[in-house]
């Protein structure tokens, strides 16, 4: 039990400390929708070579929760879905198997939106 | 033929009658707090937009800085106002409010520089008697058209400069007052671009512009060499710019000393983890139309060159690829004795 | 006449090599004198906030396995609740203040997609709830759905086509 927590947050910092030294060392500045969109293609690599369900397993959350988890969960979500259906399976499956994080993302962004005020 | 003309001398003295300036809460935390007349408790109020609060701060510094004169708004000839915004909404309107004449300026961090070179040639040619010049910047409403949304988390990096909330406003007449430093003259920046690409290092971009307009003022005033001016306070070139221009001065021959001043190095302290320094219109504007001119008034500075700084940036053409164009004015500001022309 | 046009375009390369050798001077001066980059100090604050996201993560997992929730419910639970701290954090005005330190180590972690997400929807809110906070919503997290969609669509693709030569499908 106790070596999940650990796991989860060796791998999970690991993830964050690569993307951080990919951030400092590209010579021109990179905002936060260019690291999300390397990671995320990352992880979709990582998950269509067959490496990141392995991580997966080890690292629980620490493998999850970074945003290539998420890119992990689109590849994995058209392959199931092309098995089931065919080829129509590939356009399906990954907002299939997105929905629940991108509905989250959208539905509490317009709340967050509704009630609060920036700060600055 | 006729010499081309490189250096501004203005055929009377224009007095800077009045000055002040409205901040955001950080500037007030900084080294000048005390100086600046009032400070935002919040950078926005909470049911308004931000440039709301930039348009109330620039109107408030004009009129603050026109009490102080002892001037209403309707002996105004001219107003020269600018900012950071597009189509300069905070300028525009502050002059709806005040119903002068008025120009609006863009010169983005040089604002101040190019209005007091404006409003002062309009002047001391005789075309005018007295009018205001204003410039701001707010960080929240340039932090949304330049980069990202306020809330979004984003480190910047080191050489980046944290834009100052603040309007400053100036008053010049062709009278004078007591005890009040007049303007003698300028150089009209020419814009210089040295292929740097990255907006974050607005230093960098800066510093060429700042030291091609020093470089043509030493070359061509025929009277100042930089060891009689006991202040060269460029704009907002923050620790790393100021730095690349005293390289470029040492390079060049130019005498550097402890003269080489920066206001975007002044308005923040170490503590406060702005990184470079401060910039914006509001940057200069704020620090000149205040602090610097108490400081003339108690007669620490008894001949200045002021040297606007901007970086003409534009987010469109930086994502094209293209590199920032720079631009920076500078402004002879002295004190005492008028010297026959 | 030709010869002229010629020297022209000659003496126009050199002048275009001539700024471009200018430039390239001037770059390695401004970045001589560049503040240098903490790299260290990033580093450790990346791997501390997203070590630390990515174990409260596995709490509220593990909590949900508890519970009885069967595993790969669980872990979608779980990054919706995170997406929601996310979000709130952004709206109280915290969220920015621990990515100025944090970097990659706030932006990574899911919670970090939920900040590009609501950050421009609040700033944008004063232009409308139509043209401002909905059309604005996804000028930062757009990118991301954008690529994360067509990448999972090609590798999607190829594993297809890959499965069916091998008759694995």
């Amino acid at each position: 039990m106790l070596m999940h927590f650990v796991w989860a947050f060796l791998i999970g910092g690991l993830i964050c400390v690569i993307a951080q030294i990919a951030m400092d060392t590209t010579p021109f500045f990179v905002s936060s929708s260019h690291v999300l969109v390397v990671v995320i293609l990352f992880g979709e690599l990582l998950s269509f070579l067959g490496l990141y369900q392995p991580l997966a397993d080890f690292a629980g959350m620490g493998a999850s929760v970074p945003l290539c988890g998420f890119g992990h969960t689109l590849v994995q979500g058209v392959e199931t879905a092309f098995r089931e259906k065919g080829l129509l399976g590939i356009l399906t499956g990954g907002f299939t198997a997105g929905a629940a994080g991108l509905a989250a993302a959208v539905l509490f962004g317009y709340l967050v939106a509704l009630i609060f005020r920036p700060k600055g | 033929m006729n010499q081309k003309t490189e250096v501004l001398s203005l055929s009377r003295p224009v007095y800077i009658v009045g000055g002040a300036a409205i901040v955001g809460p950080k500037e007030k935390k900084g080294p000048l707090g005390d100086d600046f007349d009032k400070a935002l408790e919040h950078l926005g109020p909470a049911k308004d937009s931000w440039e709301n609060s930039e348009i109330e701060m620039t109107v408030e510094a004009v009129t603050t800085a026109l009490n102080k004169a002892k001037i209403s708004a309707e002996d105004l000839d001219l107003f020269c106002g600018g900012d950071l915004l597009n189509q300069i909404c905070a300028a525009n309107f502050t002059a709806r409010k005040l119903k002068t004449p008025f120009l609006g300026l863009y010169n983005a961090c040089a604002t101040m520089a190019e209005g007091l070179l404006v409003c002062a040639a309009m002047i001391g040619s005789g075309l005018f008697q007295r009018g205001a010049v204003s410039a701001s910047s707010h960080n929240a409403t340039s932090e949304r058209q330049y980069r990202f949304p306020t809330e979004l988390g984003v480190q910047r990096p080191m050489t980046a400069q944290w834009t100052v909330t603040g309007a400053g406003a100036m008053v010049l007449d062709v009278e004078s007052k007591e005890n009040c430093p007049y303007i003698s003259g300028g150089v009209i920046g020419r814009v210089v671009d040295l292929g740097v690409k990255d907006p974050n290092a607005m230093g960098a971009a800066m510093a060429p512009a700042a030291f091609d307009t020093i470089q043509r003022y030493f070359t061509y005033n025929g009277a100042y060499q930089p060891d009689d001016f006991d202040l060269i306070l460029t704009g907002d070139l923050g620790s790393h710019g100021h730095s690349i221009l005293l390289e470029l001065c040492k390079r060049e021959g130019i005498a550097t000393g402890p003269q080489f001043q920066d206001s975007g190095m002044w308005i923040y302290s170490n503590k406060q983890d702005v990184h470079a320094g401060g910039s914006g219109a509001g940057c200069s504007a704020s620090v000149w139309s205040t602090h610097l001119l108490h400081e003339v008034r108690k007669g620490k500075y008894k001949r200045i060159l002021l040297v606007g700084t901007g970086a003409l940036l534009s987010p469109i053409t930086i994502q094209q690829g293209n590199s920032i164009p720079s631009i920076a004015h500078a402004v002879v500001v002295e004190t005492g004795e008028v010297k026959p022309c | 006449m030709n010869q002229k046009k010629k020297n022209d375009t000659l003496k126009r390369s050199m002048e275009e090599a001539m700024e471009k050798a200018k430039e390239a001077e001037y770059q390695s001066l401004a970045d001589g004198l560049k503040p240098k980059t903490p790299y260290l100090r990033n580093m450790l604050w990346a791997f501390l906030t997203g070590g630390f996201i990515c174990v409260i993560g596995q709490a509220i997992l593990e909590i949900l396995l508890a519970a009885g929730m069967i595993k790969q419910e669980a872990i979608t639970v779980t990054l919706v609740i995170i997406i929601f701290f996310g979000s709130l954090l952004t709206g109280l005005g915290v969220y920015d203040k621990i990515g100025k330190h944090a970097g990659a180590g706030s932006i990574v972690p899911i919670s970090g997609f939920a900040n590009s997400v609501v950050s421009p929807a609040m700033e944008w809110r004063q232009e409308g709830f139509i043209g401002g906070l909905a059309a604005k919503m996804f000028t930062l997290a757009g990118p991301v759905i954008v690529y994360g969609i067509c990448g999972s669509i090609v590798l999607g693709l190829i594993k297809y086509l890959w499965l069916h030569i091998t008759g694995g499908l």
